[in-house]
């Protein structure tokens, strides 16, 4: 971490001691203690069919998210406010180009597939909202009015148009969150957000008793509800939580997990990707691994806290929202808690959008750490 | 500057301690609280009990052959539970490529008959169907790799039968359990066999009837299964596999490989022989000989020409084959040795002389004159019956009629015990019928066999509704009419007469031994169907009459050569007229004189005379039997087996001057291959020239035994033999008039309906015909 710090472009005027100081090292090293133990349940769940590939893929990912994340780290996270409209029309030019060209994989149009990996748009346009949602609700004047709130909807709403065109209903969900926590934390009046919670209800409903969603989206999003309803998707859903339940406390031991290596429980090494921990090692296996969500948002949460203006803290509160969410979609629907959604694990789940995309969250949280003291000359 | 409020974060952090609690909660829930019910749940997922069936039982010669064994076979199954969950279009891809690379592999296979195979299975098949019978490791490899969903390669046990089409009618064959319903039928049986759609199940013969003794009992195991039903390993053997018993015949291999060889050459020689006046020319494409041992009624042959081979319905004959086979001219699925019912022709003449004799309508020297013909007395329209080519006899006594098988003595007869039916009952000839067994199933264990009939007054009148009159007497007592027998029967009749009256049901099983230790489980008793000892007094001139058959009478040629002074036979010969058709020709015997071994029974259908096609036949089985002429080795269906013709050659094929002296050894005397001129001689030279012993039997003089040896030592068959014919479809004439019903589930594929009462009769030798009508 050191070595890739050090190799980080420096900011004008500040000593890289003086960074390396601020840096939260606890919040990295609960990533580097969880990205691992991802990689060993990927490996356990991938093994009997692709021996090592997926490890060395993840492993891969790991390190172009590190570095990613060591870079992000070093900028100071006020130089974002001036690209806000750069980043945000780049996304939405890729989330449009990905429509056209992109390839389709188990009914979502959302990946760009270069030199044999694919890049899923829709997971670094967390991010892009996450700083421009903090942008909108922070200035040298002014305060939440009505015109912030209508554009951060505008914002999240166009995203999610076009991410609903290509079928990833997961990440709306996610983005949705994003906007909640932002919205919460920036002070937005509670009747407004109620009033907004409200709506939201309203507006699922309506879409799940239109003819918007198709029959296997809608289906995944209700077989939480009514187990017998939908045959494959409960049926999934049983086997998930048969492989969580049947590994009791201590768990099959690695590798040893029936329903996983057996090839019950469905896309295993991505979005049921706890149930491998669950499975073969027990309760303490997913406490250890919830904990460790659990640190990490703590830590984000407290670097929010300190953060030296509103800016950064609402970096850190989408961020984490962005993280919270994710965790509590992914191994509540591995329990049947939750409905399915396509939603990754963060750091845990294999995918390198979405490791990359979370590595570059922990970076832009770190760049807010660092950053944090007042006297830091704004770029 | 917008500041925000520290409250707020509060708000959000409370959420992520209701979430994190939420999800802790729930995952404490399940594995701590709720662990061994999950574990249950995960058990049942992965465990199935699965049924393997156990190898088959063997079916065995005399000498412990194997005529029916089994092997172990890589096949490729297909598990439709494991692909109904695709969509049809995935289905098909996958479909697609397995038989493109079974293809690539050279196995032949269509994606269609994958999908069929599919759609049928999918009716609710327990079982994985067999794709792809016999394929290499390669394949397996290959299989397993890809992982196709729904396929694997297994091991899965297969029926072999090595002798191929040889004695096929006894051993049968299996086909498999079609559905679940009748799985479930045969399990409420055999409540431990289990069986499973898709398992072997004896469908004919010997693995028909013995079914239950040659289906082992199947292993049940626990296995532990992936989510696409593939078997990881087997968790626990419930129930351990037990093979079947082996079953042991008594029939020789060898000796009926010889029968079947026999019946064949005969009747390609029927074939080539002219047919007499007035007669249609002869087919002779079908026939069937037997040879029972009458000490105990084993049975020492069976065979029914043609026949088939049973390894087509290994692995579930196609039904186009099926069809093929079912409808085939020739029939060769049809058992005609028990199944096959005919007139018995003058072969029946033994009942009605010993009804003559015993019921004193005639003494033995008692002398008819055979003028040729027979007029009923008191008749009015159709009363006159007579010999064919108007032979006149002259003065004949019992054992000159037997002899030279003067019909109008039997006319006689008939007509009077009709006529004296107050003194000697309404159906002596009948009633003596039934003596020898005729009439009912002799018991073979052998499926539908059938049991000819003995037409009575009442059974005319039950199953007809007409009344039986004088004339119907009279045709009867020549087993013409509606008498009909088949060859089992015969044979066993004949046994009968041998014994003196004891009759015993034919054993074709002699035991059934463990399948892994070899123990006898099931010893099968000589069972004596009728034990009533005939009158010695009314027997011994019939017996001298049956000898004086091949002596000097009707079959004199057919057993020319046969060593008659140290081995007698006594035989009868028949030949029956059939609607349309040419004569049948039959050939009843046994011996060695006065202390019978054997009893052998030839039909040869459309083959003409008694005395020429079926009394060689008898004559030529006999020899083996006799011993003048080594039994050749019945060679596996491996080996070049066409030393003989097949059946059905073209009729117009050129008859090489060789037919009959096909030895070629240096130094061989004897003048086997000039041209015979009569149709007996050219049967007995072809006789020796082409089956089993290429030189004695046509030479009288090299017919001692200590002779034979020296010439015919070569073990080996012949070598020059005409090649191998290529089967045409049939030409013949079409053979029966029953066809509303396929042949093997009826019993009559060489039947004579006979639903005319007054059905023009023929007989034998000096052929006869009877003019028949209503008195």
């Amino acid at each position: 971490m050191v070595a890739l710090q050090s190799r980080a472009p420096s900011v004008r005027g500040e000593s890289q001691i003086a960074k390396l100081r601020n840096v939260d090292w606890s919040l990295i090293s609960f990533v580097l203690a969880l990205v691992p133990i991802g990689i060993i349940a990927i490996y356990s769940a991938t093994r009997s069919g692709a021996g090592i590939d997926f490890v060395w893929r993840q492993g891969m990912f790991f390190v172009i998210g590190l570095g990613l994340m060591a870079l992000v780290s070093s900028v100071d996270y006020r130089a974002f406010r001036d690209f806000l409209g750069v980043v945000y029309i780049l996304t939405g030019l890729a989330l449009v180009l990905v429509l056209i060209i992109g390839a389709e994989r188990g009914g979502t149009k959302g990946w760009f597939v270069v030199f044999g990996f694919s890049i899923q748009p829709a997971e670094f346009a967390k991010l892009s909202l996450v700083v421009v949602l903090a942008a909108i609700f922070t200035g040298r004047s002014g305060s939440v009015d009505a015109n912030r709130i209508v554009g951060a909807l505008g914002a999240v709403g166009a995203v999610s148009f076009l991410v609903l065109l290509e079928n990833e209903t997961g990440s709306i969900l996610v983005y949705g969150f994003i906007l909640l926590g932002i919205l919460l934390v920036a002070g937005v009046p509670a009747r407004v957000l109620l009033l907004m919670i409200a709506t939201g209800a309203v507006m699922v409903s309506v879409l799940l008793s239109s003819d918007t969603l198709a029959d296997y989206q809608r289906a995944r999003l209700t077989s939480f509800i009514d187990a017998d309803a939908n045959v494959q998707e409960s049926y999934n859903q049983r086997q998930s939580e048969t492989a969580v339940g049947s590994g009791g406390l201590t768990g099959h031991g690695l590798f040893e997990g029936p329903q996983t290596q057996l090839g019950f429980v469905p896309e295993q090494r991505t979005d049921f990707i706890f149930t491998v921990i669950a499975e073969e090692l027990g309760f303490i296996g997913g406490a250890i691994v919830l904990g460790l969500q659990a640190f990490i948002l703590l830590r984000i949460f407290r670097v929010a806290q300190l953060a030296r203006d509103s800016f950064g803290a609402l970096i850190c509160i989408g961020v984490f929202s962005m993280f919270l969410i994710q965790v509590w979609q992914n191994v509540g629907m591995t329990m049947r808690l939750m409905p399915i959604t396509g939603i990754p694990l963060p750091f845990v789940s294999y995918g390198g959008s979405s490791l990359i995309t979370s590595l570059i969250g922990i970076g832009l949280v770190q760049s807010v750490s660092i950053h944090r003291h007042r006297g830091t000359p704004v770029e | 500057m917008i500041e925000i409020p520290r409250r707020r974060f509060a708000v959000l952090g409370f959420v992520a301690m209701l979430v994190f609690g939420s999800l802790y909660g729930k995952l404490w829930f399940l594995q701590i609280m709720s662990a061994t019910s999950f574990e249950q749940t995960a058990s049942s997922n992965r465990e199935r009990e699965i049924i393997v069936e156990a190898p088959r039982g063997r079916i065995l010669d005399a000498k412990g052959r194997v005529l029916a064994g089994r092997r172990e076979s890589l096949v490729v199954t297909l598990d439709w539970t494991s692909l109904r969950d695709l969509d049809a279009e995935e289905r098909s891809e996958i479909f697609a490529e397995v038989s493109d690379e079974l293809n690539a592999a050279g196995i032949k296979t269509k994606t269609d008959d994958l999908v069929a195979t599919y759609d049928r299975a999918a009716d609710g098949s327990l079982k994985p169907v067999i794709v792809a019978e016999d394929v290499g490791e390669q394949v397996w490899i290959l299989i397993q790799e890809r992982a196709y969903p729904g396929f694997q390669v297994e091991r899965r046990w297969v029926r072999t039968y090595p002798y191929g089409d040889i004695g096929a009618h006894i051993v049968g064959y299996t086909g498999t359990v079609r559905s679940t319903e009748q799985a479930t039928e045969l399990n409420a049986d055999n409540p431990n066999k289990t069986y499973l759609p898709g398992d072997s199940l004896g469908v004919a013969g010997v693995e028909k009837i013995f079914e239950q003794t040659l289906r082992g009992v199947p292993e049940v195991r626990r296995v532990e299964i992936d989510a696409f039903n593939r078997v990881i390993r087997t968790a626990e053997v419930l129930q351990p596999s037990q093979p079947g018993a082996d079953i042991h015949l008594t029939i020789d291999i060898d000796l009926q490989f010889a029968a079947e060889q026999i019946l064949a050459d005969e009747l390609r020689l029927a074939r080539r022989r002219e047919a007499s006046e007035g007669s249609l020319p002869h087919v002779g494409e079908a026939g069937s000989l037997v040879a029972l041992d009458v000490t105990d009624g084993s049975v020492v042959a069976l065979a029914s020409f043609p026949t088939f081979d049973p390894s087509d319905f290994v692995f579930g004959i196609s039904a186009e084959q099926f069809e093929f086979l079912e409808n085939r001219q020739d029939n060769p699925l049809f058992d005609r040795a028990t199944r096959g019912t005919y007139p018995a022709g003058s072969t029946w003449k033994v009942a009605t002389a010993y009804a003559a004799l015993t019921t004193g309508l005639r003494t033995e020297w008692e002398i008819w004159e055979d003028e040729g013909i027979y007029d009923i007395d008191e008749c009015t329209a159709g009363c006159r019956f007579q010999n064919a080519g108007g032979a006149v006899m002259g003065p004949v006594d019992l054992r000159e009629a037997i002899e030279r098988s003067s019909d109008t003595y039997f006319y006689a007869v008939g007509a009077e015990a009709w006529e004296n039916q107050t003194q000697v009952g309404e159906t002596p000839i009948q009633d003596a019928a039934r003596l020898f067994g005729f009439g009912e199933a002799s018991g073979i264990a052998l499926p539908n066999e059938a049991a000819g009939r003995v037409p009575t007054p009442e059974n005319r009148l039950e199953e007809f509704g007409t009344d039986w009159f004088a004339g119907d007497n009279v045709i009867m007592s020549i087993g013409q009419g509606e008498v009909a027998v088949t060859p089992l029967q015969l044979a066993n009749a004949y046994a009968t007469l041998a014994t003196g009256g004891t009759r015993y049901q034919p054993r074709l099983v002699d035991r059934a031994t463990d399948g892994e230790s070899g123990e006898t489980t099931l010893e099968v008793r000589t069972i004596v169907a009728a034990d009533e000892p005939l009158d010695p007094v009314s027997l011994a001139p019939i017996r001298d009459g049956l000898f004086r058959v091949t002596t000097t009478g009707t079959a004199t040629e057919a057993f020319t050569g046969f060593p008659l002074d140290t081995y007698p036979i006594a035989g009868k010969t028949g030949t029956v007229e059939v609607n349309n058709r040419a004569d049948f020709s039959l050939f009843a015997g046994f011996g060695p004189g006065l202390s019978p071994k054997y009893s052998v029974a030839a039909i040869l259908e459309e083959s003409g005379f008694g005395g020429d096609a079926a009394a060689p036949a008898v004559r030529r089985f006999f020899e083996l039997l006799a011993g003048v002429t080594p039994t050749p080795e019945a060679p596996l269906a491996t080996e070049d087996r066409f030393q003989f013709e097949r059946p059905l050659i073209p009729e117009n094929a050129a008859v090489p001057n060789t037919d009959g002296g096909v030895d070629g050894d240096e130094g061989q005397e004897g003048s086997d291959a000039t041209p015979a001129t009569s149709p007996a001689t050219t049967a007995a030279a072809a006789d020796g020239g082409v089956t089993v012993d290429p030189v004695d039997s046509t030479v009288p003089e090299a017919t001692q035994p200590a002779d034979a040896a020296s010439t015919t030592a070569p073990s080996t068959p012949p070598p020059t033999t005409p090649p191998p014919t290529t089967t045409p479809p049939t030409t013949a004439p079409a053979t029966t008039g029953d066809t509303e019903e396929p042949a093997p589930s009826t019993s009559a594929g060489a039947t004579q309906e006979a639903p005319d009462p007054a059905e023009p009769a023929a007989d034998d030798g000096a052929s006869d015909t009877a003019v028949g009508g209503e008195p």
